[in-house]
């Protein structure tokens, strides 16, 4: 299946050297790209890159990037295109944009007209946090305007290289990567999508390419986390390198390996100065977070007691990383800081408490790597949480946000799988959280004496679902209002919330409509005035990629509606009961009848949140019958004289 | 754009203009600041600003009222810059910081490809409160142009323990001034021919992020002023307007071929509106927009001969372009500066100072005046939409200028919607659907663009979820495009399907009488002509049980027709909406005719199961 095959993702090895060459060349341009005015697998596109090339070796320990890519536009519309902007980390200069060439090409009357930029069109834009950016746009744009552009990328960073997308924003006819590899350096790479684990990539003598070619532009769609997994890409991390130290006597030489097994990798990060401090904090500083004494007993409780007291004492700077951004002791002192130094800090007093409690390391929903590579693969993550055993049981936290509570992650750090950091028998877990999420509702529908209609609904929001309101601070009684009922919500006679943690989060809302009197032949009553979805949010057709609802959840709705004095039951909604096909989704819709009343019963459930794109089309056309039949009304008619 | 305008306009978002709030909620105090603030105009027009805080922070959250973001530039230097952190109990230094020291990050905006302005941005980091700040910095611009507003109080839950203005400026100079809730006058101290005015707040109580009342501030204007040797008087539009007309003296000239080309495309167009919507539809496929704000750049526009050459330009160049081709047609137009966006600030037309953002054309006509927006790339000439309309703009004229308002777009012809749906039930629920939707004016903008810059895709996606109510998947569609004059018409003819149309009960099948909801976007200008029509054929098993009667509703603000005619077939209703709210209505009550009407709309067809 198709989709199976974007998931797979190899890791080789690899070593050697020597020079290379390329034949497309800046400034040559082939009969085909000048006569090309549209792409046959992709004829919406309004530009397309003909081609791109990343050439890279390595020079006195520095990688040379050099880059160069050509543009077509093939509508007025892709004129967007002759705006570039290169972004590069240009802190301490790690690394540096050179030899930048641009020129628009156009034809009049066969012949070529060329327009180059002059060193006076490049401008350097100074991002905050060392980012910096070379943009410029191109001259003279028209239909059929080629774009050349050609740049070298200097970076002193060599540990990890720089990540290579085949895929562009616009289609590609052609895209490729080469690499130079000397004999004293050895790289992982880590190859994704279908292209690029098929290319022959071995050219000999340390020379590596991939090349892919015809890929379709990549599109944003609603409800979709991870759309980085699908693109075509290539990444390296270094395994090992030689060395000669003369600082030593009689000199050593060798070949330094590194990273073999996840322990190695681990260990490499945490013996790191900022790093041991909160591992192995000293004796002043556990002095110090040993003031902090938590309230409770039982392990969990403690372990509520410090994530409350960290949560409420710390502040998140919105950063994050793997690495501390400072030391644990400068952390305690000026208690603001980067994601990965507030849950070390977690860590630090869960263990000063006698809990088990280790970092983890997870890739987030959109850092493209949803399924984990079981290889010491560093790029692959992007977040550290901290895994927690208390009382025998597992937990995955993250204290940066006051409003997560304890033992909830916010739902982009929903993974799979993450990296445990142990002393020893460190290695990729899975993340289990269990949680019993939905909407669970009941409304009773009665008629007072006047025959005016009552609703009174309980509404319960459970687990993520509440937190869902509880991050956006939709949770207030009048945002929950206005979030259930809409901001116009007239006839509410009266609207109550409730937020409770204890044994699971949940947000209770209960609120009581008056409806008019009741007098026509017939009456329709449609009972719930909230529902999941008030509309069916999917309007696509067909989609490219799975829809993520964030988490699993199970909804349950019940209306209990009381047969109005002087009316008989005419008519109810048909009872269903549907799935979409391998069954991970339900629907079903059942109608009892009992002597003076009406029992509604719907239940929605989503065993996976996950939605396969080929079965887009049975999940729209699901959640249509969904949103509609929750409209559905039971029909009460006047009851005939005797 | 105008990039200094913009610039400015962000330098004092960073610290917003609070308001206060009613007297009955107590407002936490995050910091309390004392400033004194030195304005010196000087006789070459430059200008020093000096500045002098305390600042006392008490609570975390009142950290970032230390942040401060300065441009620098060619035209904007920061001479000095000290901050002394002190712990406030024991008085001890924690911490010096000098301009050195600074973050430096360039000026982006979204607007512009690059602008050479820098910000020097110093931020508090890792302290903890309470913590006490002083800071002085000294600044100073080579022009008066534009002479920074006076905002004592920047930031929410900021008490104000004192602040002081001096304002110093030679008489031949002058200066004119502008207080916003501020109900004294400022003390005057003349040495010599140098004037000094003073102004003097003390304790004013901080404000939270609800407000009603404006917090008091003073706007700042010259009278003579000068930027980069250009040299006029402000106190009138008319001045304003003078040095605007010298910064764009002959960029509108174009070179010889490309007057040729003028001629060669106006030629056998007799009509005016003819040659202007020709002329202006090969500025939109030809030139792009794209901003490169370089010193006075951010003022004077491109030449337009570079234009030509490079087929690009800012706000200013594309329509000193478009000038210089009407020019070239015998069409003689306006240059007009313009706030352009939401929320655009009063202009009062007694106190001429630079509150424009944008610039555009003023093409007088006959019987019109169009308004031509020269960095859209897909609407009709003189229809310049929501970005420019009903406001204050500065025409600049040859030899000065005035204020002149754009139209405010009120009419039904720019809000139509004419939609017919031909729907036929299935027995499965679904149904077929065919129609014709036609859009007039604004609704007609989403369409046009999506047309020029989007997929086939895209549009049919759009239209799935705009042309009627849910369910609908669009198969096959054809969208045209005209105008009539400066109206814009998009008009889309479709084939598709409903998913589960109307709803089913054991007995019943339940149809809206009306389509789609009124949604605020539809009624942003408070006028609308929607007409509807459905079609509904219906299966053979069902008869029609009930449907609602033909009526007409009207009041002051809203006029609703329905008329429904059926048959053993099926049903026909005509739908007819005309919205006419005041120009003034709240958002409540808008928010509540909008509720109000879409209740006329929830009447529903029965049809019933043989």
């Amino acid at each position: 299946m198709r989709n199976a095959h974007l998931f797979l993702a190899i890791l080789l090895s690899f070593f050697m050297s020597k020079s290379f060459a390329q034949n497309f060349k800046f400034g040559k341009y082939s009969p085909q790209e000048i006569e090309l005015t549209s792409v046959d697998f992709d004829p919406d596109a309004d530009a397309v890159v003909l081609g791109e090339t990343s050439s890279n070796h390595f020079l006195r320990g520095f990688q040379y990037s050099a880059i160069h890519r050509r543009i077509k536009v093939l509508k007025e519309s892709g004129k967007g295109r002759a705006v570039v902007g290169i972004r590069y980390y240009g802190s301490q200069n790690i690394q540096d944009i050179i030899k930048l060439n641009a020129q628009t090409i156009n034809w009049e009357n066969g012949t070529a007209k060329i327009v180059k930029l002059g060193k006076e069109d490049f401008f350097t834009v100074v991002h905050a946090d060392g980012w910096k950016e070379v943009r410029f746009t191109f001259k003279n744009v028209q239909e059929g305007s080629i774009l050349d552009y050609s740049y070298t990328k200097v970076n002193k960073s060599i540990r990890f290289l720089e990540s290579w997308v085949f895929h562009n924003s616009i289609p590609t006819i052609k895209s490729s990567y080469i690499i130079n590899i000397p004999t004293y350096l050895n790289y992982n790479f880590l190859a994704q999508g279908n292209q690029t684990i098929q290319c022959d990539f071995k050219q000999g003598d340390g020379i590596y390419k991939w090349e892919v070619s015809n890929l379709r532009s990549i599109r944003e769609e609603p409800m979709i986390s991870n759309y980085n997994d699908y693109l075509e890409k290539i990444s390296f991390q270094l395994a090992g390198y030689a060395f000669a130290n003369s600082g030593t006597y009689g000199g050593a030489v060798g070949f330094k390996e590194s990273f073999t097994s996840w322990q190695e990798l681990v260990q490499y990060i945490t013996d790191s100065n900022d790093y041991s401090q909160y591992l192995k904090p000293n004796s002043s500083l556990l002095g110090q977070l040993k003031s902090f004494i938590p309230s409770q007993e039982s392990e969990t409780q403690k372990a509520k007691d410090i994530y409350q007291y960290v949560t409420d004492n710390f502040t998140f700077t919105g950063k994050t990383s793997f690495w501390p951004s400072k030391n644990l002791k400068a952390f305690l002192e000026n208690k603001q800081g980067e994601r990965q130094d507030i849950n070390l800090t977690l860590l630090a007093y869960l263990r000063s408490n006698g809990i088990t409690a280790y970092p983890l390391l997870i890739s987030s929903k959109g850092n493209g790597h949803s399924n984990l590579v079981d290889s010491p693969f560093m790029d692959q993550f992007d977040q550290l949480i901290i895994y927690v055993n208390a009382d025998s049981k597992d937990y995955f936290l993250d204290a940066t946000n006051k409003s997560m509570p304890f033992g909830y992650l916010p739902l982009n750090f929903h993974a799979n799988q993450g990296l445990i950091m142990r002393e020893k028998d460190s290695g990729l877990i899975p993340l289990q959280m269990a949680h019993r999420s939905g909407i669970v509702q009941r409304v009773d529908i009665k008629f007072n004496e006047a025959n005016n209609m009552v609703s009174e609904s309980v509404v319960r929001f459970m687990e993520y679902d509440a937190i869902t309101y509880l991050n956006k601070n939709l949770a207030d009684p009048e945002s929950m209002k206005s979030e259930i009922l809409g901001i116009n919500a007239s006839k509410i006679a009266s609207f109550e919330v409730e937020e409770k943690t204890e044994p699971r989060k949940l947000i209770e809302t209960k609120f009581q409509i008056l409806e008019n009197k009741i007098d026509e032949e017939t009456v329709f009553v449609s009972p719930f005035h909230f529902v999941r979805w008030s509309e069916n949010p999917f309007k696509a057709e067909v989609r490219t990629f799975p829809v993520d609802f964030g988490f699993i959840f199970n909804d349950n709705y019940t209306a209990i509606i009381e047969i109005p004095e002087g009316y008989e039951l005419d008519d109810y909604p048909e009872k269903i009961n549907i799935s979409i096909p391998g069954g991970n989704a339900t629907f079903l819709y059942s109608v009892t009848i009992l002597n003076n009343s009406v029992n509604i019963n719907v239940s929605i459930n989503f065993k996976n949140q996950l939605v396969s794109p080929v079965i887009y089309p049975d999940l729209k056309y699901f959640m249509e019958i969904i949103t509609g039949k929750l409209k559905e009304p039971v029909v009460f008619k006047k009851a005939s004289l005797p | 754009m105008f990039r200094k305008f913009c610039l400015l306009a962000s330098y004092l978002a960073i610290a917003g203009i609070p308001h206060f709030l009613s007297a009955q909620i107590e407002v936490p105090t995050f910091s309390v600041l004392e400033r004194k603030d030195f304005i010196v105009l000087n006789l070459d027009y430059s200008v020093n600003y000096k500045s002098e805080y305390s600042l006392l922070i008490l609570d975390k959250r009142g950290l970032d009222h230390a942040t401060m973001k300065m441009p620098h530039d060619k035209l904007n230097q920061i001479q000095n810059f000290e901050a002394t952190i002190k712990n406030p109990i024991t008085g001890k230094v924690i911490k010096k910081y000098r301009l050195k020291d600074l973050k430096e990050i360039s000026y982006i905006n979204n607007i512009s490809l690059f602008d050479d302005t820098k910000l020097k941005i110093f931020e508090l980091e890792g302290y903890q409160t309470p913590i006490m700040i002083d800071i002085q910095v000294e600044r100073k611009t080579n022009h008066n142009f534009l002479i920074q507003s006076w905002i004592p109080v920047k930031n929410y839950n900021q008490k104000l323990k004192s602040a002081s203005l001096d304002v110093q400026y030679p008489s031949s100079l002058g200066i004119r001034y502008k207080e916003e809730n501020i109900d004294f006058e400022p003390e005057e101290v003349k040495v010599g021919e140098l004037v000094i005015k003073k102004w003097l707040l003390e304790n004013i109580e901080p404000v939270g992020q609800k407000s009603e009342e404006e917090n008091p501030y003073i706007s700042i204007a010259p009278k003579k002023f000068a930027l980069e040797g250009y040299y006029s008087n402000m106190e009138s539009w008319d001045g304003f307007g003078k040095f605007i007309g010298q910064l764009n003296k002959d960029k509108d000239k174009l070179p010889q071929d490309f007057k040729i080309k003028v001629q060669e495309m106006i030629s056998g167009k007799d009509e005016p509106y003819e040659k202007i919507s020709t002329l202006y539809t090969y500025l939109q496929q030809n030139y792009r927009y794209i901003s490169i704000s370089l010193g006075i750049g951010g003022w004077m526009p491109m030449a337009s001969e570079d234009v030509i050459a490079t087929k690009y330009g800012e706000c200013k160049a594309l329509t000193t372009l478009m000038k210089g081709m009407l020019n070239e047609a015998g069409i003689s137009s306006q240059y007009t500066l313009v706030f352009g966006g939401d929320n655009p600030p009063l202009i009062d037309p007694e106190f001429p100072s630079n509150r424009f953002n944008h610039a555009f054309l003023r093409v007088p006509l006959e019987k019109d005046t169009l308004w031509l927006e020269c960095t859209n790339t897909y609407l009709p000439a003189g229809f310049a939409g929501s970005f420019t309309m009903d406001r204050d703009v500065l025409v600049i004229t040859e030899n000065g200028g005035f204020l002149d308002r754009t139209p405010n777009y009120r009419t039904q012809k720019l809000h139509h919607y004419k939609n017919r749906y031909e729907i036929e039930m299935l027995e499965s629920g679904d149904a077929k659907l065919r129609g014709q939707n036609i859009y007039q004016g604004f609704p007609s903008e989403d369409l046009i663009s999506l047309k020029k810059y989007r997929s086939g895709s895209d549009i049919k996606n759009y239209l799935n979820k705009n042309i009627g109510g849910t369910g609908v998947i669009i198969i096959d569609y054809e969208l045209e495009t005209s105008q009539i004059r400066e109206v814009p018409i998009a008009k889309v003819s479709y084939e598709g399907i409903v998913q589960r149309y109307g709803q089913q009960t054991t007995k019943r099948i339940i149809l809206p009488s009306h389509w789609k909801k009124l949604k605020e976007e539809m009624v942003k200008s408070g006028i609308l002509l929607w007409e509807e029509e459905i079609l509904i054929t219906i299966p053979t098993e069902t008869e029609i049980e009930s449907a609602p009667d033909s009526m007409q509703i009207k009041n002051e603000f809203f006029s609703f027709q329905v008329d429904v005619q059926s048959s053993d077939k099926g049903i026909t209703i005509q739908n007819k909406l005309e919205v006419n709210f005041p120009i003034d209505i709240t958002y409540e009550e808008k928010e509540r005719l909008i509720s109000e009407i879409n209740e006329h709309f929830l009447k529903n067809i029965i049809l019933k199961k043989i």
